[in-house]
């Protein structure tokens, strides 16, 4: 019986994504690209032995940053997913952008809509999202099986009982479910199990000119913090020491103390 | 602050009790005085007017949460002591949350229940309590939370700790600890309080910092299937082993349909081709087809229940429904089971505010506790919850919602 944590956190994720797996009939993957998507895309390979049995989505707002795009392409390929990109053409071609519109609606359009699109036209039933409880105060009331209406808000007043691993997967019509398999995991965890595994690192997150990058987003609104970190064990390093919060750097959580609480209750990862 | 500790398997804790007994106040405490609040978390808590700190923010993150005063969902929220990592579970204490205090207190192995010095025992108290017993929780830790408020007063504690005790004991449970507390001003939480001379035990911390994570107690082998994956012209069963172990070669036998097979192959996920034992995630090959989701592979030697009815102990969290059913109400969820099940009798039922007994058995009520006679619609795979809790824990689940979550005590004829 293993009691080494992150062997615990691996089978805790892998049971919740064989769950998502053998409980829809639709499942779809979201890579962001960033660490945690990253992580969460490999425990699926490890779950299925090496080939993920699904697609995986990315979200493209068009705003990304040129590295995060060559990884993207890059490891889709080492990896052979099925990568199906996600963008509002519509929105796009009315120049919806950071520069003319504020953040909350670039996020609204570019990402949720995005999604929303994306469901109507695959029809996925349940979406694995990377998300985990340390981020943010209101993600951790998350469950680990989380339904969302056809508008896609989240009830968070009236959760669905989450009863130890007995997932409860029904829903209405219309409705989709968002399964989080990374909630238990905090940031450390995350960049300790990158490490172990040998995961392939996105060189925005290491330190270039005394700064890095923590949360990758869209590249308007998000910062890098001061750092010299410019290794995985600099970086656990810097973590342990610090008390500023990871999303510190991405500007849409910081224009209102409840702008989290409101992204997600109209869909947003 | 984050310590080496970091990379062992955390305890979990849930904090549960009546309703403004101090629940989210004392976690909000804790993560303070632990100096696991971010800079931003920590400007966010709110300052009352007589300059003490609204500590219940750090954890009641929702909007309405704060604006109403209340914890609505329960909130797992991480944090390292200096000697282990802990997950921290918060409870609601409002009847209408039941359900979202059932989803923490299920994914916790500890519980602290908290009880307002100065209100004392109140139904939520007695709920909780009797929910705790319910879905296994055995470790009770009992704060007597506001000691500031009744002047730290000796024989108020010792008459609400000997209370508590009482109704522990009633429902065949115990605490490993009592605590005076003020979560407010930090009395014996993480610090010694200097206006409680007459306590000598230990702090919240103390006590919490000295548990053994619980150790897994060993059991023959259980696999209960989770899914099927064809891949390079194999069958691969997915799933996790619940109890024992499982390595190429060994006999099996698959339940519910009562077959001998043998194992050709363990492939565990970090490429391992040796075994696996509980906990892990392998893929299992065996000489026998036909298997699907639900379907258990265990030891030949010592085989749990298989069974098309069942005495069940059970909380009833959604509606009314008249006993027994007519047909199937739902399905029956035991590990990766579902089977359509019917509730053929009410065998003892309970108010659970109360722990009264209701006379009455051709019905059962929201929130009511009881023991019931369940028919599934095939044979299922189950033990009893003192023998092997990963095959006695049930629910009963409607298409739209979960109707019921309990033990199992026994089979029945």
């Amino acid at each position: 019986v293993t009691t080494d944590r992150l062997s615990r956190l691996e089978a805790e994720s892998v049971y919740v994504i064989r769950e998502a797996r053998a409980r829809f009939t639709n499942l779809a993957l979201l890579w962001s690209i960033g660490k945690d998507s990253t992580t969460l895309l490999w425990l699926c390979r490890k779950a299925f032995f090496g080939e993920i049995p699904f697609p995986v989505v990315h979200i493209d707002t068009t705003f990304k940053f040129p590295e995060m795009y060559a990884f993207r392409d890059e490891w889709a390929r080492r990896w052979n997913l099925d990568l199906k990109i996600a963008r509002n053409d519509d929105a796009l071609s009315r120049g919806v952008s950071y520069e003319t519109h504020d953040a909350l609606t670039c996020c609204d359009q570019l990402k949720t809509v995005a999604l929303k699109q994306a469901i109507a036209r695959e029809g996925y039933d349940a979406l694995l999202v990377g998300i985990r409880r340390d981020e943010h105060g209101v993600r951790a009331k998350e469950r680990f099986f989380s339904p969302r209406d056809d508008a896609f808000r989240w009830n968070y007043e009236d959760q669905p009982a989450e009863l130890w691993d007995h997932y409860h997967t029904g829903r209405e019509e219309g409705d989709h479910f968002r399964v989080h398999p990374l909630l238990g995991w905090t940031e450390i965890d995350v960049w300790r199990y990158t490490q172990r595994e040998g995961l392939p690192v996105n060189e925005l997150y290491f330190s270039r000119g005394g700064l890095r990058y923590r949360s990758l987003g869209c590249m308007p609104i998000t910062k890098p913090m001061p750092s010299e970190a410019r290794t995985i064990g600099a970086i656990v390093d810097e973590l342990e020491s610090t008390d500023v919060s990871e999303r510190s750097g991405r500007a849409q959580d910081k224009e209102e103390l409840d702008t989290m609480q409101k992204l997600r209750a109209l869909g947003y990862m | 602050m984050i310590t080496a500790a970091n990379d062992t398997v955390p305890l979990r804790v849930t904090f549960v009790g009546h309703v403004d007994h101090g629940k989210s106040t004392l976690i909000g405490r804790i993560l303070f005085d632990a100096g696991a609040l971010s800079t931003a978390a920590r400007a966010d808590l709110r300052r009352e007017e007589d300059g003490t700190i609204d500590f219940a923010f750090a954890v009641d993150a929702l909007r309405e949460e704060r604006e109403r005063h209340i914890t609505i969902d329960t909130t797992r929220t991480p944090f390292v002591s200096e000697t282990r990592p802990y997950e921290i579970i918060d409870a609601p204490g409002h009847p209408e949350f039941l359900k979202n205090m059932l989803s923490g207190a299920t994914s916790a192995d500890t519980a602290v229940l908290i009880v307002d010095a100065s209100l004392g025992l109140e139904e939520q108290t007695f709920r909780h309590a009797l929910l705790l017993r319910l879905v296994g929780v055995q470790r009770i830790l009992v704060a007597v939370n506001k000691m500031d408020l009744c002047d730290f007063d000796e024989e108020r504690y010792r008459a609400l700790a000997g209370e508590t005790e009482v109704l522990l004991g009633s429902i065949g449970s115990a605490s490993f600890a009592t605590v005076p507390i003020s979560a407010r001003h930090g009395d014996n939480v993480f610090h010694r309080s200097d206006r409680t001379p007459w306590y000598e035990g230990p702090t919240i911390l103390e006590a919490l910092d000295v548990l053994p994570v619980e150790p897994e107690r060993s059991h023959p082998l259980r696999f209960p299937v989770q899914d099927v994956l064809e891949r390079d012209g194999h069958t691969l069963l997915l799933g996790r082993v619940e109890g024992g172990s499982i390595q190429p070669g060994r006999p099996v036998r698959l339940l519910p349909r009562d077959e001998l097979a043998r194992v050709r192959e363990v492939r565990s996920l970090d490429g391992r081709l040796d075994g696996a034992a509980a906990g892990d995630c392998p893929a299992i090959v065996v000489d026998a087809g036909g298997l699907r989701r639900g379907d258990v592979l265990v030891d030949p030697n010592h085989l749990p229940l298989t069974v098309e009815s069942a005495r069940v102990t059970v909380f009833w969290m959604r509606g009314s429904v008249s006993i027994p059913t007519e047909g199937a109400i739902g399905e029956a969820r035991v590990a990766t089971q579902l089977v359509p099940v019917r509730i053929r009798a009410v065998n003892r039922r309970f108010e659970s505010a109360t722990l009264d007994e209701i006379p009455e058995r051709d019905c059962l009520a929201e929130t009511d506790v009881a023991e019931v006679v369940l028919d599934f619609e095939r044979p299922i795979v189950l033990e009893t919850h003192n023998d092997f809790p990963p095959l006695g824990r049930i629910t009963i689940e409607s298409s739209q919602d979960v109707l019921a979550a309990g033990i199992v005590r026994g089979g029945e004829a």
